[in-house]
């Protein structure tokens, strides 16, 4: 028996004839959700794929076709699409050259994404009640993603950049395609189990909206609401929210904006912190400042004081000084007066009244003593002679 | 320490005005008279010896305010 054998040009010349041949073919309606949608601006086409969940079937159409379509084309819309298949015998594939394209609802991944959504919500899952606090000043922070990624680097030159003592723990995860859901699953449990964490980051840069189906995997969206440790999401840019980020105990927008709300808590203290230290600085001085002036009013204050006790003590020295001259018993002898004294008791007289005729009196002088005798006696007023 | 000489000063004004004022024999004048002179002799040098040391203090505290070099 001879085999046929075909060359792959033969092959693909002959699945061409037949595709492009065929009546169906040719001018056929396809219904299906858009996505991977890609504008070239140099011709003017878009490329797309229409999906219906289970399958997906790569789509062009040209810019001559574009302006009869009533609306914008996007990424997520459910469509119908009329064209036809052409083959590409070099390179041995095909695709759906679209001519007019009609919006049809949401598309069938959507529908069942809201159907999903709906249940989830219906159970509780994304109820504010069940989100975990989280750490102001987390430790010890475990974040999910593809090894060596954008988002990985986006996240720890962040971190770095603000000092913070965040101990960083990268769980290497698929983030995108048919693997990535329990990839993650499998991540979080590893996190869950080690124990130590305090926080889990899950994050990956933006991608199309097949590139992000994996977060909003059922089974992955319950294993972050069972997870014990409060689970961060930042997932795509800004304008993508996954049901994992709705069922996170926090959603950022992007891998930066995660970083910077994991070390938000420790630029606050540091802001704070240094606030303080300034004003306590500041209180400082003017502590110091005010008690040097009080010390320095008391000082003088007291030197003063002291200065004057002294300057009084001195005038009632130098008074005393004085008396002390005046009172010197020998001055008052060499002025002329003298101190008598009653021979028999020897006691110092100031006065006549006890004194008669004939008692002996002892008189001092500055140069000696006289023994005398009383011969007379003659009361006297000497204020009066005075006067 | 000018607590300590006002007593002395008030032990000496008293013995003074009874120098002045108490009639007594000639010794006991001279003694209490030699005994005054020698308590103001005391009282000067200690007046003396708290000046030195006020001055001291005032220093000592003049050097506390001045304002720290950079």
């Amino acid at each position: 028996m001879t085999i046929q054998t075909f060359s792959p040009t033969q092959i693909n010349a002959y699945i061409k004839m037949q595709l492009e041949h065929d009546e169906i073919l040719q001018d056929l309606w396809i219904q299906g959700e858009i996505t991977q949608l890609k504008r070239y601006n140099l011709g003017g086409q878009v490329y797309f794929y229409l999906n219906d969940g289970d399958s997906q079937i790569n789509c062009v159409m040209y810019d001559r076709y574009l302006d009869n379509v009533p609306f914008q084309p996007e990424n997520g819309q459910l469509v119908s699409v009329r064209g036809s298949i052409k083959t590409f015998h070099r390179k041995g594939t095909y695709c759906f050259q679209a001519v007019f394209m009609k919006l049809g609802g949401n598309g069938l991944v959507n529908q069942e994404l809201e159907k999903l959504k709906a249940k989830l919500f219906q159970e509780g899952l994304f109820d504010e009640t069940h989100k975990k606090p989280l750490l102001k000043l987390p430790k010890k922070v475990a974040i999910i993603t593809a090894w060596n990624s954008a988002a990985m680097w986006d996240v720890v030159k962040v971190i770095r950049e603000r000092h913070t003592s965040i101990q960083l723990c990268i769980v290497e995860a698929v983030m995108q395609g048919q693997d990535s859901a329990k990839s993650i699953q499998n991540a979080l449990k590893k996190c869950e189990s080690y124990g130590q964490f305090d926080t889990i980051l899950i994050t990956r840069g933006g991608g199309s909206a097949q590139d992000l189906s994996s977060f909003n995997d059922e089974a992955l969206v319950r294993a972050i609401y069972a997870c014990s440790v409060p689970v961060i999401t930042a997932i795509g840019h800004e304008i993508d929210t996954t049901l994992a980020d709705l069922v996170s105990d926090l959603r950022c927008p992007t891998p930066t904006a995660a970083a910077k709300h994991l070390s938000e808590g420790y630029a606050d203290l540091f802001y704070k912190t240094s606030l303080y230290l300034k004003r306590m600085n500041t209180l400082l001085q003017q502590r110091i400042i005010k008690n040097r002036r009080q010390a320095e009013t008391i000082f003088d204050d007291t030197g003063s004081a002291v200065q004057t006790l002294l300057d009084d003590l001195k005038e009632r020295i130098q008074r005393a000084q004085h008396r002390i001259d005046i009172a010197n018993p020998l001055h008052k002898l060499g002025q002329g007066f003298s101190i008598t004294s009653r021979f028999e008791d020897k006691i110092t007289l100031n006065s006549i009244k006890t004194l008669q005729a004939d008692d002996i009196l002892q008189t001092y002088f500055k140069d000696g003593l006289v023994t005398s005798k009383i011969q007379g006696i003659e009361e006297k007023n000497w204020y009066d002679i005075k006067n | 320490m000018t607590l300590k000489i006002e007593e002395q000063l008030i032990a000496l004004e008293t013995a003074v005005h009874k120098l002045e004022t108490e009639s007594v024999d000639l010794e006991t004048a001279m003694a209490t008279y030699s005994t005054s002179v020698q308590q103001l002799a005391k009282i000067l040098k200690e007046l003396n010896e708290a000046e030195k040391k006020l001055f001291i203090l005032k220093e000592d505290a003049e050097k506390l305010f001045e304002e720290p070099q950079e």
